[in-house]
């Protein structure tokens, strides 16, 4: 294959970026009893991109044979040519860097496959249906279990030529319970670069069972949280969630050029001292299979760990070679298409808060009157840095001590200000959001966490 | 007989010679031209083959299901394989299984040969004089995105059962994304898109106009008041807080999974006698218009709602099964998902009312143009932020509004519709008209 593109590229008379990608998913889904959708599904194809006249066009194929992409380096050229015209401010160039050689594998492909469809689908059933065995109060449950074994070859005019091979796992349970009408929803996902077996390291499918059952129980009983501005502890979900929707969206280099609450902000405090937020494409802390993993990004370039925000201080942008060439830095490895038949744009890959020093216990004990968060609902987030995100699960915190259950509560603000406020971080450290998607026109595999922080926010409630 | 019901029957043949009992093919092959805008300038233009293969097998009542974007004979093999394999591993299902024939009627005018022969060059100039109508409607407008789509195609399922179906299709869109600046003031963000299954359909120059002459209008946005009364929803707000529940709650599945406040409600009223939505599957030109169903069924005209009185639910094969009654033919979903029932055209029948007749009828009231917000379709609890809304004084529309929020239950506020306009917009394939809504709870924050 790789010889295949290198002659291709070599050939052509323009930039010319082939990227060969070939998925095969396993979906498989119970809800209530019945098998709602188990699916094989295979992706194959080639994704080329041209720069014309300072103009971008892509083409796709399926044929990867060598007519097939050949065709389609034609179709790229020809789109690019016959818009350059309409393109009033052309890209100059692409930003250089030393673009990936070589082979890059992360996960497990071969580990996922010592474990046949039929081990699969049993253990998505049994899950499901053992979450409704729970409790009486428990109306319906939902499963779900996802993989993506993913192989890659980039070869492009700028000397990228590697071989990629990734797999990422998710395993989801939610469950519904009702008492006099009234219904609550929980929710437990984990998500990773691996294979079965770290799948499951944090999350066996039995702690899943527990929590989901237990939660959704419990929020019956539970009263509403108050609303009004109060100091909280996040959990590791939330501080991922606050740091990829709320922070991250707002620091990719194509939304700053559109005019985030990011843009124009480089050097400034932004956020407490407290605060270094990081993007990584490798998993440099925690657990080594975060669920966002990205070695190589579709571009070629190695992808490493881009430091957003330092102590406080705002330092880095999300960037593809476009936007890095636009802000005269050096690309961060953050281009991401999801399929052959999607362009590559700028993505984020593990988002996080590095940990500080405290303790989780220091922290609860420091609060006279508040809540301790953890699990993100739905929720939104706008490029002018304002979010309102569902909470899963708002315990209370009295005099130090952790108190009631509450639910229907929410965060919501500005992010900058949430960051400014926090006054306390603990040493711990948790990969938390890998078990779902980010949709930015097409979806990404991301992964986010942190640790636990104090902060204050504007809590919705009843 | 056409080449991609070919390669379904032969799919259809190779599952059931490997052992399935029951076999599904279904086939979409395709080209799009595409060209993307971004800040006020060309950012890509695009031209990409697509193809795919949808592959359901039944054995021993059990469900598998694969799909591979390629119709060559080992992709298809290994598919079927899959789909085999999955099947062996899922338990049964006793209303698993596949419809039988239906008639197929062809409608026409869901394909435009032009589409065929497309050009990038096309293209590049409508998408540009999509740019150009809304910046010289005023130099304060900003495109922040915008696309013109052209794609042609063809799509094909067959069974074990006898059900044979083929048609070409041709769908042409646009989207357009913006908002005005003017110094510090910036105005509600805005959004505007238009699809036919005819390059004339489309008419980018006049989405453009729209776009623009909503987000000028809502330059120097105030906040409003907080009251409880009338409210006006434009045609992309009622899609969003009316269609959407109602469509959530005619799905059997939904009936039957018991997510549907419609469950058990045939007959009764539902909604405001204002009300008619009718889920028509031939309306002409419309974009999701088709002779037959992901599962080759041909769909039936289904008047969900007449006068407020809820009529009926939609079904495919399986949920009918459930009920021992027959598919309506609302099978959706592409080559690469299972089917499962859905709507395709929404058309809410015209009222007696202008809008303007609207408008002069609310002393104090809110123009809601769209909304942006959630909304639970399961219990229809609504709450959101108003985007480009303006007040409504003594009959008039008067100052835009920012920071102005709707909530509410869509299912209570169908029985408060009090007028519904004669004018109505295409949305994709829905017909939408402007909808009064009396007793909605305004806050402004």
């Amino acid at each position: 294959m790789q010889s295949l593109l290198n002659s291709i590229v070599a050939e052509s008379r323009h930039w010319v970026e082939l990227r060969v990608h070939e998925r095969r998913s396993l979906q498989i889904v119970a809800r209530k009893g019945v098998l709602e959708a188990a699916a094989f599904r295979k992706n194959r194809g080639v994704g080329v991109r041209v720069l014309v006249d300072g103009t971008w066009g892509f083409s796709s194929t399926a044929r990867v044979d060598r007519d097939g992409v050949l065709a389609a380096v034609r179709d790229a050229a020809a789109a690019a040519e016959r818009s350059s015209a309409g393109r009033s401010e052309k890209i100059g160039r692409l930003q250089e860097c030393r673009l990936a050689m070589g082979d890059f594998k992360s996960g497990d492909a071969a580990d996922v496959a010592c474990h046949p469809t039929e081990e699969k689908t049993a253990l998505v059933v049994a899950t499901e249906g053992r979450i409704r065995e729970a409790s009486r109060s428990i109306r319906s449950a939902t499963c779900r279990y996802t993989e993506l074994l993913d192989e890659k070859w980039i070869v492009s005019t700028d000397g990228a030529d590697v071989h990629i091979e990734d797999t990422k796992l998710e395993f989801a349970a939610s469950a519904v319970a009702e008492r006099d009408g009234e219904m609550t929803v929980s929710f437990k996902g984990t998500g990773v670069t691996g294979g079965w077996s770290d799948l499951f390291a944090e999350w066996p499918p039995e702690r899943i069972v527990e929590h989901v059952s237990r939660t959704a129980v419990d929020l019956l009983s539970a009263p509403y949280a108050p609303g009004g501005t109060a100091t909280v502890v996040l959990n590791p979900e939330l501080v991922g969630i606050l740091a990829h929707e709320a922070i991250g969206h707002t620091v990719e280099a194509d939304l700053v050029l559109s005019g985030s609450a990011a843009s124009g902000k480089l050097g400034e405090k932004v956020a407490s001292e407290l605060v270094t937020l990081v993007d990584s494409g490798p998993a440099l802390i925690g657990a080594p299979s975060a669920g966002g993993i990205v070695l190589v990004d579709d571009e070629g370039v190695p992808a490493g760990r881009t430091v957003i925000i330092e102590n406080g201080v705002l330092k880095s942008y999300l960037h593809d070679r476009e936007s890095a060439a636009i802000f005269g830095v050096a690309p961060t490895g953050n281009a991401r298409a999801w399929l052959y038949d999607d362009e590559p744009i700028i993505r984020m890959r593990n988002t996080y808060l590095e940990p500080g020093e405290s303790t989780l216990e220091e922290m609860i004990a420091s609060v006279k009157d508040g809540f301790l968060m953890s699990g993100a609902g739905n929720g939104q987030a706008d490029a002018n840095a304002e979010f309102m995100f569902g909470v899963r699960e708002a315990y209370e915190i009295r005099n130090g001590k952790v108190g009631r259950l509450m639910r229907g509560a929410s965060i919501s603000g500005d992010a900058f200000e949430v960051l400014k406020s926090i006054d306390m971080v603990s040493a711990d450290f948790e990969w938390a959001i890998g078990s779902g998607h980010c949709g930015k026109g097409q979806p990404a595999k991301v992964d986010g966490g942190g640790p636990y922080v104090r902060a204050r926010v504007v809590v919705g409630g009843r | 007989m056409h080449e991609l019901e070919n390669i379904c029957q032969r799919t259809v043949d190779l599952a059931i010679g490997r052992g399935a009992d029951e076999a599904e093919a279904y086939a979409v092959r395709g080209k799009t031209i595409n060209v993307e805008l971004q800040k006020n300038d060309i950012q890509i233009a695009k031209s990409m083959t697509t193809g795919g293969l949808g592959i359901r097998v039944f054995r021993r009542g059990s469900l598998g299901f694969a799909f591979v974007n390629s119709f060559e004979e080992g992709d298809v093999l290994e598919s079927v394989e899959r789909a085999l394999g999955i099947a062996a591993a899922a338990p049964p299902d006793e209303y698993n299984g596949l419809p039988d024939p239906t008639p197929i009627e062809p409608i026409e005018g869901l394909y435009d040969p032009e589409a065929e022969s497309f050009a990038v060059d096309r293209a590049v100039e409508l998408v540009l004089s999509m740019l150009r109508a809304a910046r010289g409607y005023d130099p304060r407008v900003s495109v922040d995105y915008g696309e013109y789509a052209a794609q042609s195609g063809a799509k094909a399922v067959a069974n074990s059962r006898g059900v044979r179906a083929f048609e070409r299709t041709s769908f042409f869109y646009s989207v357009i994304m913006g908002m005005a600046t003017d110094g510090a003031a910036v105005s509600s963000f805005d959004y505007q898109f238009e699809g036919s299954r005819t390059e004339s359909g489309v008419d980018p120059t006049a989405i453009a106009g729209k776009l623009a002459e909503n987000v000028v209008a809502s330059l120097g946005a105030v906040r409003g008041e907080s009251f409880k009364g009338p409210v006006v929803l434009a045609p992309k707000a009622v899609a969003h807080v009316a269609s959407y529940p109602i469509e959530a709650a005619v799905l059997a599945s939904s009936v039957q999974k018991g997510t549907s406040k419609f469950a058990g409600r045939l007959g009764e009223q539902v909604a405001s006698e204002l009300v008619t939505i009718v889920d028509d599957c031939r309306l002409p030109d419309g974009f999701a218009s088709t002779s037959f169903d992901r599962e080759g069924v041909a769909p039936e005209v289904v008047t969900l709602v007449e006068r407020g009185v809820l009529k009926s639910f939609l079904y495919d094969s399986y949920t009918a099964r459930r009920e021992t009654r027959k598919s309506t033919g609302h099978a959706v979903g592409g080559a690469g998902a299972v089917p499962s029932v859905g709507t395709t055209n929404v058309v809410w029948a015209p009222g007696g009312s202008s809008f303007d007749e609207m408008v002069a009828g609310i002393d104090r009231g809110v123009l809601v143009t769209r909304f942006s917000g959630n909304v639970d379709p399961v219990s229809g609890d609504f709450s959101g932020v108003v985007k480009g809304g303006r007040m409504i004084r003594a009959g008039k529309l008067a100052e835009p509004l920012c920071g102005t929020m709707v909530a509410g239950n869509t299912f209570e506020l169908l029985h408060k519709i009090s007028a519904v306009s004669r004018e109505r917009e295409r949305l994709f394939g829905d017909v939408v008209p402007y909808v009064r809504i009396d007793g909605v709870t305004v806050t402004s924050g």
